[in-house]
């Protein structure tokens, strides 16, 4: 695989050269981005409007234009390039700050295993090299036939990673039994809960994001009604050239939840997850890493006259921003 | 001691009541229909509540071996099958 070659190099290139070179690499990739997917390049500035609305003016405190646009792009590139710079063996070049770190080791030091909610949302590879390096054992579940490609990727970067990919089909019956099995292990299963996996008949519900409704799997909070175990949320968000800010929150401590109340409890804790969301948009709003149309369309509060982005732009998860993730 | 038959006549009431099946009587389950998708279209959710309820009432442990449980939760009959081998209580 080519770009495991790609990624030593740029390892190299930013050990041997450090932020100043790197940063020659990423400003023209991410000028390439910009104008080459101009779906994306709508998405964002619809995004930046959808916040400034939301937020009462206050962020962005300007109307966005195309170069706040440009800044969310580079946002992303920085942060794609600093993953694969960490996953290359750079990792030691990161700072890292740590909030609420202590839920994790307090669960798994009583062997009691949880399920982690992350998002598109900051680095959500770094989590999983902060797992790795302090021996807690984390499954990340992956629903595509790509899982397998990027399960053998990891384990060629870092094959004393104690971070598994779950390959699962989110279609089939067995999903939720091996979700189950880890955590009873006391193993961590992190989910990115903030897209709907491709061709799933999820349970979906619709929740207000930012004061628009979007579409949203209610099944990681099911899950974790069902089977009683801790939920919690993990981002890692940039703070700097190279610093990053790693924070866990617990959303449920875990209880077994009768059938009878799940799914308004679900739909609750899926509410606060959605508001974690919406806190982190507000304090780091070029970190929001969802290059699509993320809105239910003709769901309300639709941003008219915003330029008519929305007509070029693909709903759900097929454009080519949405699977450029690993 | 039970028979197979008896546990699979349990087994069927016991997933209509886990998974509140609404329009389901326990006797309209065949023993040997499929339970998920084209069957009784049973998802992910709904067969993570199954091996929860089965464990708590049979003391059976379902494990994630994907080829095992797929033989397992295949139909009542196997799933019958499976309690009468494995079951603690």
């Amino acid at each position: 695989m080519g770009s495991v070659a790609a990624l030593r190099f740029m390892a190299w290139l930013h050990r041997s050269g450090g932020r100043r070179a790197s940063s020659l690499l990423v400003r023209p990739i991410a000028r390439y981005f910009y104008w080459r997917y101009p779906a994306s390049t709508a998405s964002t500035l619809d995004y930046l409007r959808t916040l400034r609305r939301w937020s009462g003016g206050a962020v962005p405190a300007h109307e966005p234009e195309q170069r706040d646009g440009h800044r969310h792009v580079l946002s992303f590139t920085i942060n794609t390039y600093d993953r694969l710079v960490a996953w290359g063996g750079g990792f030691r070049s990161f700072h890292f700050d740590h909030r609420g770190s202590e839920h994790l080791f307090h669960y798994a030091g009583n062997g009691r295993g949880g399920i982690i909610l992350g998002a598109h949302l900051g680095s959500f590879d770094m989590p999983r090299i902060l797992a790795a390096q302090y021996g807690v054992p984390l499954n990340i579940l992956m629903f595509t036939e790509r899982a397998e490609m990027i399960t053998s990727f990891f384990e060629r970067i870092d094959p004393a990673s104690m971070m598994r990919v779950l390959r699962l089909d989110p279609s089939s019956a067995q999903t939720g039994l091996a979700i189950k099995a880890r955590v009873e292990r006391g193993e961590f299963v992190a989910i990115l809960a903030d897209r709907i996996p491709p061709g799933s008949s999820e349970q979906i519900e619709i929740v207000d994001f930012l004061g628009r409704p979007a579409r949203f799997a209610l099944s990681p909070f099911l899950l974790a009604c069902t089977l009683g175990c801790p939920l919690l949320t993990s981002m890692c968000v940039r703070t700097g050239d190279g610093r990053y800010e790693a924070v866990v929150e617990l959303l449920t401590d875990g209880e077994r939840v009768p059938r009878r109340d799940r799914r308004p409890r679900a739909r609750a804790l899926l509410e606060r997850y959605v508001a974690t969301l919406e806190e982190y948009c507000r304090r780091w709003p070029y970190q929001w890493f969802n290059f699509y149309d993320y809105w239910e369309p003709g769901g309300g509060g639709q941003l008219s006259g915003a330029g008519g982005q929305e007509s070029g732009a693909r709903g759900g998860g097929d454009s080519p921003e949405a699977n450029r993730s690993f | 001691m039970q028979t197979s038959d008896t546990i699979e006549t349990d087994l069927k009431t016991l997933i209509v009541d886990a998974l509140a099946l609404e329009d389901i009587e326990p006797s309209d389950i065949e023993t040997d229909a499929p339970l998920f998708v084209e069957g009784l279209g049973l998802d992910s959710i709904d067969a993570l509540e199954l091996a929860v309820v089965l464990e708590e009432n049979y003391g059976v442990k379902i494990d994630d071996d994907p080829e095992r449980n797929q033989v397992i939760f295949a139909s009542v009959r196997n799933l019958a099958e499976f309690v009468r081998q494995n079951r603690a209580k």
